[in-house]
């Protein structure tokens, strides 16, 4: 049941709505808030850094759900290729 | 030691932020089994971030300070005055940074920019700008101007008061400094001064590149407020199209003469005279040395006498008088009044009487690039015979000098040979020109000073130089005047050229005198005498090849007798063996026309051929000298 096309094109549909939700960059706003204006000095600047690290983890990790959502799709049409023509119920669905 | 500006309520809203990214980033909650990894990449980086909202919030109430305080800027802390400036300017508060790093750290290059020059110009320079924070500065100003913000920032919030305020306190250390290294060398005040001297450079780097961004800064305005010394500082840290160099040279180095007493040489004994700073600037610009020359006018002693070191401002004076890049009239311009100034004036420069060594031997490199203004046209130059005489005994007048003529008189001689045939009438001009110049220098040298083994030598190998190619010139016998050349050039062969060398060495060899003059213990009677045989030699050589050449072509009968050969004698009270070569040659001429032999119009020529390496005048110029040597 799991391999279901539609099962696995949810699963896809959730992964790319939290890459699309990395991508938008949680740590926009800080960033904004972090420069010159706000801070200067060393550990300002150490703040920066560590930012900077976290959004390219974060970025990172959108490339790879985006990824997983691409393969659960292929694997959405291939199940959905090998279902029987629409017309011949399966044995286990009711059709009354 | 580092510090932190900060902005409280700009902290605390940089910390609300940061919880709404991670409350947004928790409510992410990624539970598909295949982005397990994912999930992992999302937890670090929250968690990093996470670490630093404590931070934030202990900032915001100066708690991460705990056990520092807030930091007070106060006198003798360069960096705190400059940290306080930004806090100050961004309205922030002023600590002591949590995690303090050594290394520096680089905010906004404008925004430090303005800071450090807004420190520099209201600031106690006395307390912020000890001699040991000059380095530091030197460093930070320089890697800041580096960048367009960071030298407009600072060089337009400093200003042209600022700069001078600046420049004058630092003209103020260095001076003290100069002092403790003097008289007795102090190497560690010696490299503060130093030290001040680039910072002073970086400085004038910095104005002159904020002006050449379109700045406003009145870099005119400013090296005329500060001292001399110190605008030649600044203007050598400049870096200045070649007119503009040589334009702020010439008013530094004229407003230093006046300021400085022309008697007070004491001046000079600072390796910081203008003249050190700025003319080695210059003189590693054909281009600016020419305009700084023109510039000078007659003003020679801006040129001559503001720097201990001479060797700039003689090389700056070549350019301007170089062959390749100027004529005639413009060097005629330059080297007869450098020369009069040289000899008129050079003697009253108290310590500094005597120029040394390497100035003679410019000085005859000065007049060997303008051998025939020297010699067969002097009027080129406004100069009567007698005075282009005159200016070429004082050129002579030690060895350097004869050394670098003979040196210009070779290449001259080279060059004649590389750059046209040498039987075209272009090369019998200038060889001739040679042979005149090389004569008078003989002459010259014989009549005052033949005292010295070492000059004689250097004649030697000039006159030798000369003879030689006068004698492979008997190919067309282009070496000779023209009239000469007229008669008898085309009358002679190749073969007629080698028999004049051979005889040329072999007279030279029967006479042992090949390789003369002898060495320095050798007395100077017998020098004397070896340059008047020499000089006979050297007049026998030319007219034998001549006479072989004629006879070759069949201008003289093959019987004809030969001229004669110079005859040394020991006692030499009734002339030298110059005066004998010129009275036997007159009596073999006069033998060889009676017998017909010999056209009076050839005789003629022979002559001057004579005359081109022997005139009377220098024979009897050898003969009193070999006179009074006996």
């Amino acid at each position: 049941m799991a391999d279901l096309p539609q099962h696995l094109r949810a699963r896809a549909a959730i992964l790319r709505r939290q890459a699309a939700a990395l991508d938008r960059q949680p740590f926009g706003p800080v960033r904004l808030r972090a420069g010159d204006d706000t801070w200067i000095g060393p550990t300002a600047a150490a703040f920066r850094d560590a930012l900077g690290q976290a959004e390219r983890t974060l970025r990172s990790a959108a490339e790879g759900l985006c990824r997983h959502a691409v393969r659960l799709e292929a694997q959405a049409d291939v199940a959905a290729a090998a279902a029987p023509p629409s017309g011949v119920a399966a044995p286990w669905i009711r059709t009354s | 030691m580092g510090y932190l500006a900060f902005d409280r309520d700009a902290v605390r809203l940089l910390e609300l932020s940061l919880q709404r990214a991670l409350t947004e980033l928790e409510q992410l909650r990624i539970t598909d089994a295949r982005a397990s990894i994912e999930r992992v990449q999302i937890e670090v980086a929250a968690s990093v971030v996470a670490g630093w909202s404590e931070r934030l919030r202990a900032v915001a109430a100066c708690g991460a300070m705990e056990g520092r305080g807030p930091a007070r800027p106060a006198g003798g802390d360069l960096d705190l005055a400059l940290w306080s400036q930004i806090a100050s300017a961004t309205r922030m508060h002023l600590v002591h940074d949590p995690i303090d790093p050594d290394t520096p750290f680089q905010i906004d290059p404008y925004l430090e920019g303005a800071a450090l020059a807004a420190v520099l110009r209201d600031g106690d320079l006395e307390r912020l700008v000890p001699d040991e924070e000059v380095v530091r500065l030197h460093r930070q100003l320089r890697a800041l101007i580096a960048t367009t913000p960071g030298r407009w920032g600072f060089v337009d919030r400093l200003g042209e008061d600022g700069l001078v305020r600046l420049c004058e306190h630092l003209e103020a250390r260095q001076a003290e400094l100069d002092r403790q290294s003097w008289p007795t060398p102090d190497a560690d005040a010696a490299a503060r001064a130093d030290a001040v001297a680039d910072l002073l450079g970086t400085i004038g780097a910095a104005a002159v590149a904020r002006r050449d961004d379109g700045g406003s800064i009145d870099l005119a305005r400013v090296v005329d407020a500060v001292s001399p010394g110190v605008a030649a500082q600044l203007v050598a840290g400049m870096t200045l199209a070649a007119d503009e160099l040589a334009t702020l040279t010439r008013y530094v180095l004229a407003r230093w003469w006046e300021r400085s007493s022309s008697s007070d040489s004491a001046l000079l004994l600072t390796s910081r005279a203008p003249g050190d700073v700025l003319l080695p600037l210059v003189a590693a610009e054909p281009l600016a040395s020419r305009l700084l020359v023109d510039g000078v006018g007659d003003r020679w002693e801006l040129l001559l006498r503001t720097s201990r070191d001479k060797e700039p401002a003689e090389a700056i004076i070549l350019h301007a008088t170089d062959p390749v890049a100027v004529s005639s009239a413009t060097a005629g311009r330059i080297v007869p009044p450098v020369l009069d100034y040289l000899r008129t004036r050079h003697h009253d420069l108290d310590g500094f009487d005597d120029p040394p060594d390497h100035s003679r031997a410019w000085l005859g490199s000065l007049a060997g690039a303008w051998l025939p203004e020297f010699g067969s046209r002097p009027d080129a130059w406004g100069w009567s015979r007698k005075e282009a005489e005159d200016a070429l005994a004082f050129v002579i007048d030690e060895d350097g000098a004869i050394a670098a003529l003979s040196t210009q008189l070779t290449a001259r001689l080279h060059g004649i040979g590389e750059s046209m045939p040498l039987d075209s009438a272009g090369a019998r001009a200038a060889l001739a020109e040679v042979s005149e110049i090389a004569g008078r220098v003989n002459a010259l040298v014989e009549l005052e000073r033949v005292d010295d083994a070492e000059t004689a030598r250097l004649l030697s190998d000039m006159t030798w130089a000369v003879a030689d190619v006068i004698a492979i010139g008997a190919l067309g016998l282009v070496s000779l005047p023209a009239g000469v050349a007229g008669a008898v050039a085309g009358h002679v062969s190749e073969g007629a050229a080698v028999g004049a060398m051979s005889g040329l060495q072999g007279l030279a060899e029967r006479h042992g005198w090949l390789g003369a003059p002898p060495d320095r213990s050798t007395a100077q009677r017998d020098l004397v005498r070896d340059r008047d045989d020499l000089t006979a030699v050297q007049a026998a050589t030319v007219v034998t090849a001549t006479f072989d050449a004629l006879i070759e072509r069949g201008r003289l009968p093959a019987d004809t007798p030969p001229p004669p050969a110079p005859t040394p004698v020991d006692d030499r009270s009734d002339g030298g063996t110059s005066e004998r070569y010129l009275d036997d040659f007159q009596a073999w001429q006069d033998a060889v026309l009676d017998s017909g032999d010999l056209d009076p119009e050839l005789a003629e020529d022979l002559t001057c051929v004579l005359h081109t390496m022997l005139n009377p005048a220098q024979a009897a110029q050898l003969g009193v000298a070999v006179r009074t040597s006996s």
